[in-house]
């Protein structure tokens, strides 16, 4: 069983150890064009964000006393346990939970 | 064996670590030194496969014309340009460009390969977004060689078993050191200036074209390797630099024999009619002849780049300066300043490709870059 499920040739693959499969000389002609439009357009979207022309990451926020996203899409505040925290506490719950799900972000990235 | 580090910005972890990768502190310890390269990507920006920068449909007569300037030909100094006519010469020489072209190819794709297996080893996130976008610029590489081999020949030839293993054991290291001096100094070095050779001598203004191009990109892969060097040399112990520069050593003399010699060029030989083992022996009787011989050795020309890079950077040392010397004029290359031969070829365009992409040229980008 081909186990990469390759069903168009566009997807072949090689073992990852297997370097000298890359020099073999008909492979550099067997070029699919299927992604050619999204590597072309990398230039019109390009952004850095290291530079503040794109995002300032200096733009301040007060995460004590500000939720970063609505509170009603909190699940937990959904909850009795809503009823247990204060209104700083719930910024600091729903803040945190936001946290979470950046830092999951990240590590998707 | 290990990976000699020696700045933070080169940690590095296994390659089958990726949890390593998820470390939480790790994300904020990000050095600044490749900060500049990785956001000049956008200035000099170019696509292969968009006619406003390169056409490889513009045509040129290889049967006819030669794609390079024959008198670099070192076959052709020999008895071997004595035993063909002109459309004979034409095709050995235009054969032996097929043949360098492929090299090159294939080195780009070690490049890439590279550049993407640094980006699994390599702990700082400045460093793998720098590696990230190499790896990016080296498969435009790829595909703008493809293109030019296409256009002219069909399909390159197969990879020479010098190169072939050195891009197998480099490709493969797990070593940072051994990455980045086989690739951004020995491997780019080299191409450096291979491509400054190209650029001045072909014929073809196709071959020109895509050269300057990727020199646009490739003379700051080469500054990623000067960046390590700085950081790195100056601190090895005896026994790490002894380490680095003997591999450096060996691994010029294995490119510089293999590269243009004969023996790995047989089938050329053949295309023109001609007996491999004859034409071996003729070119080892033309070294005997001094004239021939200082003119063969001036196509070692192409390994300049490397060597200085070499010799700057700190690697060789009197223990293997005689390696390089009889072939280069070490004190001359010593000598010379920082600027490497293909940095004026690159940065003219680098300023092309600000003003095609609608950019404002400001100051020097290379420069910039360091």
């Amino acid at each position: 069983m081909d186990m990469n499920l390759t069903r168009d040739p566009a997807y072949d693959a090689a073992d990852p150890s297997d370097f000298p499969a890359m020099l073999e000389v008909g492979r550099y002609g067997r070029r699919s064009t299927a992604f050619d439009k999204i590597i072309s357009a990398t230039h019109d979207h390009f952004w850095d964000p290291l530079d503040t022309k794109y995002i300032d990451f200096s733009a301040p926020f007060d995460t004590e006393n500000e939720y970063l996203v609505p509170p009603r899409m909190n699940l937990e505040l959904q909850t009795a346990i809503g009823d247990r925290l204060s209104e700083k506490e719930k910024i600091r719950w729903v803040n945190n939970s936001v946290r979470f799900s950046i830092s999951s972000i990240l590590h998707g990235e | 064996m290990e990976n000699i580090t020696k700045d933070p910005a080169y940690n590095a972890v296994d390659p089958s670590d990726f949890p390593a990768m998820l470390e939480v502190n790790r994300y904020g310890e990000r050095s600044t030194a490749f900060d500049k390269i990785i956001s000049a990507t956008h200035d000099h920006f170019w696509d292969p496969l968009d006619t406003k920068y390169i056409d490889f449909s513009t045509p040129f007569d290889i049967a006819k014309d030669y794609i390079v300037n024959p008198e670099l030909n070192g076959d052709l100094k020999t008895a071997i340009g004595s035993k063909l006519d002109e459309g004979q010469k034409i095709k050995l020489a235009n054969l032996d460009t097929l043949w360098t072209m492929s090299s090159i190819l294939h080195g780009e794709q070690g490049a890439l390969s590279l550049s993407a297996s640094l980006c699994h080893i390599l702990r700082d996130p400045g460093a793998q977004e720098y590696a990230a976008n190499q790896t990016r610029e080296e498969a435009r590489h790829v595909t703008a060689f493809s293109k030019y081999i296409h256009a002219r020949w069909g399909k390159p030839v197969a990879v020479g078993p010098a190169l072939g293993d050195l891009l197998k054991d480099i490709v493969a290291s797990p070593l940072v050191w051994k990455k980045i001096v086989g690739m951004q100094m020995l491997i780019e070095g080299l191409a450096m200036g291979a491509f400054a050779t190209l650029y001045k001598e072909a014929r073809d203004p196709l071959l020109r074209q895509t050269c300057q191009l990727v020199m646009t990109d490739e003379a700051f892969h080469h500054k990623f390797g000067k960046i390590w060097a700085d950081r790195t040399i100056p601190k090895l112990s005896q026994s790490e630099h002894e380490l680095i520069e003997d591999w450096a050593a060996q691994v010029f003399q294995v490119l510089l024999f293999n590269l243009g010699s004969p023996d790995q060029k047989e089938w050329i030989y053949r295309e023109v009619g001609l007996d491999p083992a004859w034409c071996q022996s003729a070119f080892l009787e033309a070294f005997t002849d001094a004239e021939i011989r200082k003119e063969l050795q001036e196509s070692t020309n192409i390994f300049r780049v490397l060597v200085k890079t070499l010799l700057k950077a700190g690697i060789i040392t009197d223990r293997t300066r005689g390696v390089y010397a009889a072939f280069l004029d070490m004190h001359e290359l010593y000598a010379e300043s920082d600027r490497m031969v293909g940095d004026d070829i690159a940065e003219e365009g680098i300023k092309y490709l600000i003003q095609l992409n609608g950019g404002k040229f400001v100051s020097s980008a290379l420069l910039a870059a360091e």
